[in-house]
């Protein structure tokens, strides 16, 4: 989800994950920070969106995934999730992912990590 | 009241959980011989500790499954519609028998082990260590993945196999051809067209070499567990013979999963793998309750060191065209004689390829018959097909 900055919290920090030329429209990217892994979603309409990056199911990194529309397809067992929303659409995918907030300055792509 | 159903493999927990995702209101009893939490099974050959349930516990008492661990059924009166098990009789509206298989045992290798259910892996694996010697008879999944991980723990590995090549029934040679080379990289030793006999803790191939180890193991297939459909009386034929909504001869009794062969026109086709048992599993939920099942093509992978296997689709088409993968995997398809896409297989390190299986899914449930110079060409993005293939499918 697009976040307004003026909601951001001092100890959320945007950090920067890549830029928009990074990722083609209806696909994502792999973005590791700090020991952490996430998964950088471009949305069919152009809107960009970030959740954690492995699965709920078992730890397969979703970036291998596809990505049709605004669902994002495990690489191994076919579970779905929303990624606007994070939410688990079709078994084995049973728990929602985390989603973060995104926000674009110019071409550079923003994600608000806690 | 209600469904019963026999088994909580894949099939049968899917079966459970579909009922209440379509709106079930009824009783759910959901049966299993096994002692545990129902769990999955492709770990059990690919890694030597991983125990995965299929559901936590919670998720059966939150969707209103009754779980019954230990409890077998031994007859089923279908007049009176009753379920007889260990436990008790239970009536039922709709049962669905989810039984699985078992290991086909090889005759005549009384120290042979088999893998099939957790018991089995912890008694193979407690036995796999450093320097243990190993022997594999059958170069299917089952034994292929079993070498891999038995490299990675450092045991000595034979794998024999009886025809002339590995995973011989379900990959395409020119993919067989690169795992094999792998397998011998890390030190497996495969014989193929192998005839052995068993002696004392060794084996006496054709040849004259006698072959010592601390292990055997046979993974030479499955058989589809049905005694206890043969004993009510239901049509048998490798498998419980269910239609195209899982509907077995005895109305009112489904099966889905390994156990259940599907009627078609040239005979019956059993497949077996674990996202089909869960595919079946659900459109036996859904057929019980009148509604059509959401269309799958059948697919399967295979883990070996780091390289994925994956494969959708159905073999009996003819070579179309070969992909070289971003990562150097390889990619294969096949198409019918309308140029429609059959079936695609595909090897790669990790994930590289799932993205392009999952494409190739789509094409083939599409009807899609692709242009093989694109297919071919890397620079092509199968996602772009699926929109331009349409008109060629189409057009044929």
């Amino acid at each position: 989800m697009t976040a307004d900055a003026s909601h951001r919290k001092p100890d959320m920090p945007w950090i920067e994950a890549c830029t928009t030329q990074d990722i083609d429209e209806e696909d994502l990217i792999r973005f590791d920070h700090d020991a952490r892994t996430f998964a950088i979603y471009q949305g069919p309409d152009g809107t960009f969106f970030c959740t954690d990056g492995l699965c709920t199911h078992e730890d397969v990194h979703l970036s291998d995934g596809l990505v049709m529309g605004y669902v994002i397809e495990c690489p191994k067992h076919n579970g779905q999730f929303d990624y606007r929303t994070g939410e688990a659409k079709r078994s084995p995918a049973c728990r929602n992912l985390q989603t973060y907030n995104v926000r674009l300055e110019g071409e550079r792509v923003l994600v608000e990590i806690p | 009241m209600g469904v019963v159903i026999v088994g909580a493999g894949e099939a049968g927990v899917r079966a459970a959980f579909a009922l209440r995702e379509a709106g079930y209101q009824g009783a759910v009893t959901l049966l299993s011989e096994e002692p545990d939490l129902p769990y999955e099974r492709p770990p059990l050959s690919k890694s030597p500790d991983a125990l995965r349930p299929i559901a936590p516990e919670e998720a059966y008492r939150a969707a209103g499954i009754r779980l019954r661990l230990g409890i077998w059924v031994t007859h089923v009166d279908i007049g009176r519609k009753r379920a007889e098990t260990s436990d008790g009789p239970l009536a039922y509206d709709h049962l669905l028998l989810a039984t699985g298989a078992e290991a086909r045992r090889l005759p005549g290798f009384p120290e042979a082990v088999h893998l099939r259910r957790r018991a089995d892996a912890g008694a193979l694996f407690a036995r796999i260590v450093p320097g243990a010697r190993l022997t594999v008879l059958g170069a299917g999944f089952i034994g292929m993945e079993l070498a891999a991980v038995a490299r990675g723990l450092g045991a000595q590995v034979t794998v024999l196999e009886v025809g002339p090549r590995i995973l011989c029934r379900a990959v395409p040679a020119e993919l067989a051809a690169l795992l094999h080379a792998r397998h011998a990289g890390e030190g497996v030793r495969i014989v193929t067209d192998a005839a052995a006999a068993p002696l004392p803790g060794a084996l006496r191939l054709a040849s004259g070499e006698v072959i010592a180890h601390d292990l055997l193991v046979a993974g030479v297939g499955s058989v589809p567990r049905t005694d206890l459909a043969e004993r009510i009386g239901l049509e048998i034929d490798n498998g419980i013979v269910v239609d195209a909504g899982h509907q077995t001869s005895a109305p009112g009794i489904f099966a889905a999963g390994d156990c259940c062969a599907l009627r078609q026109e040239a005979g019956v086709l059993r497949l077996e793998s674990w996202r089909i048992a869960r595919d079946q599993g659900e459109a036996a939920a859904r057929a019980m309750l009148g509604l059509s099942a959401v269309g799958s093509v059948p697919y399967f992978w295979s883990d070996q060191y780091d390289l994925c296997l994956q494969v959708v689709g159905l073999p009996g088409g003819a070579p179309l065209a070969s992909r070289v993968l971003p990562g150097g995997g390889r990619m294969l398809f096949e198409a019918d004689a309308e140029g429609r896409l059959t079936r695609a297989a595909a090897l790669g390190r990790d994930n590289e390829l799932a993205r392009d299986i999952k494409l190739a899914e789509r094409l083939i449930a599409a009807g899609i018959a692709p242009v093989a110079e694109a297919l071919a060409d890397p620079g092509i993005s199968l996602k772009s097909l699926l929109g331009a293939g349409t008109a060629v499918a189409k057009a044929t």
